[in-house]
């Protein structure tokens, strides 16, 4: 149960990043040709800029991640540490999944 | 609650859709905002071209008669062509130091033609064929005796004579 709780968690954190650095790149895309400024050079730059936003963003606040970072390194309970850092890992890839999109989309090709 | 899903929907849909029509779009969209970039940009250096050359053709030196030759045709002899030459030089020398552009093209042929000057003890009637209006002024004249009854003067404005 505790388990498949944190395998939840996981998928969450990834879809949340991939979906801020989704969501945010085509949105001030679509912003940026509304007010006549190039629109996939502004996709790409936001793709960039958003990543580590979304990673933020997918964790849901620094201060709880720390917490549990020191409670990990001083309680010793390494197992909560490895928790945290495959949910950190997750958020990285989703956000740079929706990074990779995003160039993909954007690119000349 | 259904009306609530339904607006959200419709706003979903309408992001959605613009979102698909917008990334159909966005290269044709980049690449004319590239253009019109470029198009700013060469529109800055051929105003800036332009400022320059008006700024230089307001500058530039008035193009002024600085000398006047006169070249006459016709069947006379070299005293009396060296005569009407002086003559003509006469008359003509009041171009000198006019502004080129301001000259009226009729006034200045009007200044030669058809008047007729003595020489030699005989009167000629010139004609002008043609003038270069330049800085150096070259007036091309035919010479004939003038008949017995010409009044002599300007008999009206040329009509074949050419200003170049």
């Amino acid at each position: 149960m505790d388990r498949e709780r944190f395998l939840v968690t996981l998928l969450l954190t990834f879809c949340v990043a991939l979906g801020v650095n989704l969501g945010g790149s085509l949105m001030g895309s679509l912003g940026a040709a509304l007010m006549h400024r190039p629109p996939l050079k502004t996709m790409l730059q936001l793709a960039d800029e958003l990543k580590i936003w979304a990673l933020v963003a997918a964790l849901g606040g620094t201060f709880a991640v720390i917490r549990t970072f020191e409670a990990g390194v001083l309680g010793r309970q390494f197992a909560d540490l490895v928790r945290q850092l495959l949910i950190i890992g997750s958020a990285f890839l989703g956000a740079h999944l929706g990074y990779l999109i995003i160039i993909s989309l954007g690119s000349n090709r | 609650m259904r009306a609530a899903r339904g607006w959200g929907l419709l706003f979903l849909g309408l992001l959605a859709g613009a979102l698909a029509v917008h990334l159909c779009h966005a290269r044709r969209m980049e690449e004319l905002y590239w253009e019109k970039e470029r198009l700013k940009v060469d529109l800055l250096e051929t105003s800036e071209r332009l400022a320059r050359s008006e700024a230089l053709w307001a500058d530039r030196p008035g193009g002024k008669i600085c000398s006047v030759e006169i070249a006459i045709e016709g069947e006379i002899d070299d005293y009396a062509k060296l005569e009407l030459e002086r003559l003509a030089n006469e008359i003509a020398a009041t171009l000198i130091g006019g502004t080129i552009g301001e000259l009226e093209a009729d006034l200045v042929i009007a200044l030669l033609h058809r008047r007729k000057f003595s020489a030699e003890g005989k009167d000629y009637l010139a004609v002008v064929n043609w003038v270069v209006l330049a800085p150096q002024t070259l007036f091309s004249l035919s010479v004939s005796p003038a008949p017995a009854d010409s009044s002599g003067g300007n008999g009206g404005l040329p009509g074949g004579a050419a200003v170049f």
